[in-house]
């Protein structure tokens, strides 16, 4: 059996997927159809606990939690993902520049990345987030350059070890330009680094979007978050307490596959687990 | 020693000068007028002259940059727009606030995380180290703002143990301010004692195969003497620089934790700016946090050589 396959066969990594799997199709299934209106309050039915009718009850505007949740889930699944595509794809392509071409831009760059990366990432999202629009694309905005730092630093560092090997040399002398040496020869070889990356990554942003959100600082109501969800059950706490704990299990949820599946994939792309 | 700690302090200083060009830029990009923004729309022109003028918006950029960072480097921080306060004091009482919840949680993670990840890799793949993993993920994988809302609703709302909003000043009332303590810290605790633990654990496992260890054993050494004489100082150091980073990161968690325990700290300051559209508190929150991390950041390269003497400055 391939190396991929017996690490997947883990049933830690199997777990994993499984639980990723359940809140990605839940966030598919959140696009196209809710049992109930995730938006549209309903007075009569405010904080009904959970039953047939209601599967995790609903909130104090009469909303189906259940509905909302799935409508959340596709809200945090899309907004990190377009945090990682856009922290990977603008922070490679900085990091391979400044570790190929060195000299002034590299300073520059780096001297950039430290700055930014003196700011907690939450904080400096939250920051952000004072001038831009509370919508999805504004918290991706904000966590994407929260986390281009971090991706501009492994690139680069993989960049300056690849660069003295031989058949960059030979790329370069055959008359290769730079930025085709670069997307050709050098950044291939940063995939193993950035996928376990970007699948960390992908488990901080549904975190920090969790939490803009439940700071009132992310996506603005009325569009359902799991963050903004737990923000308004706090002050139902004692009449409604499924309001505070189901949005929370499915962050929790999510987070476990991904930190479960993102092991295995580190195992995978380790060198010294060859002999497994 | 003396000359490496002076020219890591040099070399913080272009960093410190661009986190404060991105602090100042930020709040100048937002779109439309920052004054009238701050104070509504709705105010009478001549105040958000003032306004304008108070916040030196008036004069070019590079000018309103170098008279600010030279308000900066006096300590003036200017004042908030919403309450008047001066900022700089504002920001340390409530510092004090956030560097006893962070500094206490790191303190309890650090007894709990130390030991585990320690027997973890002593006893590799057994069955208490697959328990000690597993719980490291299942740390790492709650947020702890949710945790803080569970803790408050058992042990706040429905058993009344604890206090579930407020804050009491340790100094004031020693008994009261632990008991207010006890959640905020128990909800931060989780998330650190993944870190450290899988962190303690790795480096455990990689010093446990060296050479001097079998030595150490050869010669007839205790394995408890073998365990904290001769691999934790070696396996401690990657440990130390995690809690560094760990410091750094925890000044942005516990923001969300300050708001869901209502604390008067750094981190709820901010956010209420953020609300409150009050830039100039935004400004001087996000410059302290960042101007604290370098600092860690610049003391644990410093105290490394102290816990792997392989390391010289």
């Amino acid at each position: 059996m391939s190396k991929l396959g017996r690490i997947l066969r883990r049933p830690n990594a199997l777990v994993g997927i499984i639980l990723i799997l359940i809140v990605l199709v839940a966030a598919a299934v959140g696009q196209i159809w809710t049992p109930h209106d995730p938006v549209i309050a309903s007075m009569s039915e405010r904080l009904k606990a959970p039953q047939l009718r209601y599967l995790l009850g609903t909130d104090e505007f009469g909303r189906d939690v259940f509905s909302r949740m799935l409508v959340a889930a596709g809200v945090s699944v899309m907004v990190s993902f377009g945090t990682v595509l856009m922290a990977v794809s603008i922070g490679t392509m900085l990091g391979a520049l400044a570790g190929f071409v060195g000299g002034w831009f590299d300073h520059l760059t780096m001297l950039v990345t430290d700055a930014l990366m003196a700011f907690p990432g939450i904080l400096l999202a939250l920051g952000i987030m004072a001038i831009l629009e509370p919508d999805p694309s504004g918290v991706i905005l904000a966590l994407g350059l929260a986390y281009i730092p971090n991706v501009v630093r492994v690139v680069r560092g993989q960049v300056l070890s690849i660069r003295e090997r031989e058949y960059v040399e030979a790329s370069k002398v055959i008359g290769n330009g730079p930025l085709y040496t670069v997307l050709v020869h050098v950044i291939p070889n940063c995939i193993s680094p950035l996928t376990v990356l970007a699948t960390s990554m992908f488990g901080s942003a549904i975190l920090a979007e969790s939490a803009l959100s439940f700071l009132g600082a992310g996506v603005a109501p009325p569009t359902p978050t799991w963050g903004g969800m737990l923000a308004e059950g706090r002050s139902h706490m004692e009449a409604a307490p499924w309001l505070c704990i189901f949005p929370g299990l499915a962050i929790t949820t999510i987070l476990l596959g991904i930190n479960l599946f993102g092991d295995a994939l580190r195992d995978w792309f380790d060198p010294r687990m060859n002999q497994l | 020693m003396l000359r490496y700690a002076s020219l890591r302090l040099l070399a913080t200083i272009p960093t410190l000068f661009l986190v404060a060009l991105i602090v100042f830029s930020l709040i100048r990009l937002v779109p439309g007028d920052p004054a009238s923004i701050m104070i509504g729309d709705s105010a009478d022109p001549d105040m958000i002259e003032q306004v304008r003028h108070s916040l030196g918006l008036d004069k070019p950029l590079p000018v309103q940059f170098f008279v600010w960072l030279g308000n900066l480097l006096q300590g003036d921080f200017g004042h908030s727009i919403s309450t008047g306060e001066d900022i700089l004091p504002a920001m340390l009482t409530r510092l004090r606030v956030t560097a006893g919840v962070v500094l206490a949680s790191i303190v309890v993670a650090l007894l709990f995380a130390l030991p585990a990840g320690i027997y973890a890799a002593w006893r590799q793949n057994s069955r208490v180290d697959f328990a000690i993993v597993t719980g490291v993920i299942v740390c790492l994988s709650v947020p702890s703002f949710w945790v803080g809302i569970l803790l408050m609703l058992v042990f706040g709302v429905n058993l009344h143990w604890l206090p579930v909003v407020g804050y009491v000043s340790i100094g004031d009332d020693f008994i009261n301010g632990v008991r207010y303590l006890i959640l905020p810290v128990a909800a931060l605790v989780l998330v650190e004692m993944g870190t450290v633990a899988r962190m303690t654990r790795s480096s455990t496992i990689e010093v446990l195969r060296l050479d001097y260890i079998t030595h150490a054993r050869a010669k007839g050494a205790p394995e408890s003497r073998v365990l904290w004489k001769h691999a934790f100082p070696n396996a401690f150091a990657p440990t130390l620089t995690v809690i560094g980073l760990l410091l750094g990161h925890m000044l942005g968690g516990v923001a969300v934790i300050e708001t869901v325990f209502t604390l008067p700290g750094l981190g709820r300051f901010l956010v209420d700016a953020i609300s409150s559209r009050d830039y100039p508190v935004i400004q001087g929150c996000l410059l302290l946090v960042a101007l604290i991390r370098v600092l860690v950041n610049l003391l644990v390269d410093l105290l490394y050589p102290l816990f792997d003497p392989r390391v010289r400055l």
